[in-house]
């Protein structure tokens, strides 16, 4: 087991610095943008719409094809959208990168239990189709970046650490993580986003 | 069902706006708009209309300009998707609702409708009704407004 600070900054240390990354909710995005202040604008913070994160990176990867992008989810986050592996075993490629934090814990909201005893994450994803690895360490965390056809990474992390709230607003967060695409080279006649519909 | 004129209409307008992908859970009688979608690439079924919602997000935020459209039944699903990421991170795209309408034969359907609109009304949404000539201009107006939901009254289907 790893802890997840120590699992974020080996993620971070192994990946290209042309990636992008999707990250889930709670202390997991808490962790990462604690970490992650020299490259705000790769980094998409979710604060909510737990499940969301991989169709997320997914949409972000099939507008920039050439891009990779990384998506940050926890545990639970995941288990509360499974049909996210068929969707991204369907239309993603190994530029998307599903990369879950397992605790077994839904531990922002204190600690209780997200799976059964027994349960192991790593081998429904496999089922889906998707090549999936297991680290508990960071130089299996490395191993796992560096694979050109890996496409999961379930990493078996440690409870602890309740890391500082995102201050940044999401609009903030949301528009330069757009400005950063554009600047990492997508053409396109639209705006990144427009304003909040009423 | 919708008719054919109606869901060409549809396709015409999302077309002659710019909306270049489609993401859906897929609804009754709308094989010819995603038939148009599929045909380069740019059609993509979601296992749940949530899913449909951070599809969509994903490619805004990528530059692309995508739509959702579902069934009024999927409603309830996607809220929490749009509400806390799409609305919440201001990421702009349009969600058209295919309704049953409260005269569906079915009656589950009706139930699912009634209720569906006065949530869709308390959320500011516009209606557009494809069966009727000229609503390309209603559409253009909910784009250029950000006006997130459209709903859409497809009398009969089922």
């Amino acid at each position: 087991m790893i802890s997840r600070a120590k699992a974020i900054t080996a993620v971070l240390g192994a990946m290209d610095e042309r990636d992008f990354i999707v990250c889930a909710l709670g202390y997991l995005s808490r962790e990462l943008y604690a970490q992650t202040a020299s490259i705000r604008g790769r980094c998409l913070y979710c604060m909510g719409s737990m499940g969301s994160v991989t169709p997320t990176a997914l949409g972000v990867s099939l507008a920039n094809p050439g891009v990779r992008v990384l998506a940050l989810e926890g545990d639970g986050s995941l288990l509360m959208n499974l049909g996210a592996l068929a969707t991204l075993r369907r239309y993603g490629s190994a530029l998307t990168r599903l990369i879950v934090f397992d605790n077994g814990r839904y531990e922002s909201t204190g600690g209780q239990p997200c799976q059964p005893e027994g349960f192991e994450l790593e081998r429904v994803c496999d089922a889906a189709g998707l090549l999936t690895t297991v680290a508990r360490t960071e130089v299996q965390i490395a191993g796992f970046l560096a694979d050109p056809e890996a496409r999961v990474l379930v990493i078996k992390t440690a409870l602890g650490g309740r890391p500082p709230r995102i201050t940044q607003s999401p609009t903030a967060i949301a528009l330069a993580f757009a400005c950063e695409l554009r600047a990492a080279g997508r053409e396109g006649a639209n705006p990144p986003v427009r304003g909040r519909p009423r | 069902m919708p008719s054919e004129a109606a869901v060409d209409r549809m396709l015409s307008t999302f077309r002659e706006l710019g909306l270049d992908w489609l993401l859906t859970v897929p609804s009754t009688g709308l094989q010819r708009l995603y038939g148009s979608y599929e045909s380069i690439g740019r059609c993509l079924y979601a296992t749940r209309e949530e899913e449909a919602i951070a599809l969509a997000a994903g490619l805004r935020l990528g530059g692309a300009f995508p739509v959702v459209v579902m069934q009024q039944t999927g409603v309830g699903n996607a809220i929490n998707a749009v509400l806390s990421l799409a609305d919440a991170y201001g990421i702009g795209f349009p969600v058209v609702v295919l309704d049953r309408t409260v005269d569906d034969p079915n009656l589950v359907q009706r139930v699912s409708s009634g209720g569906t609109a006065r949530v869709l009304s308390a959320l500011g949404c516009i209606e557009i009704d494809w069966e009727l000539p000229d609503q390309a201009h209603r559409m253009r107006t909910c784009i250029e407004d950000d006006i997130r939901w459209i709903l859409c009254p497809m009398v009969g289907s089922g």
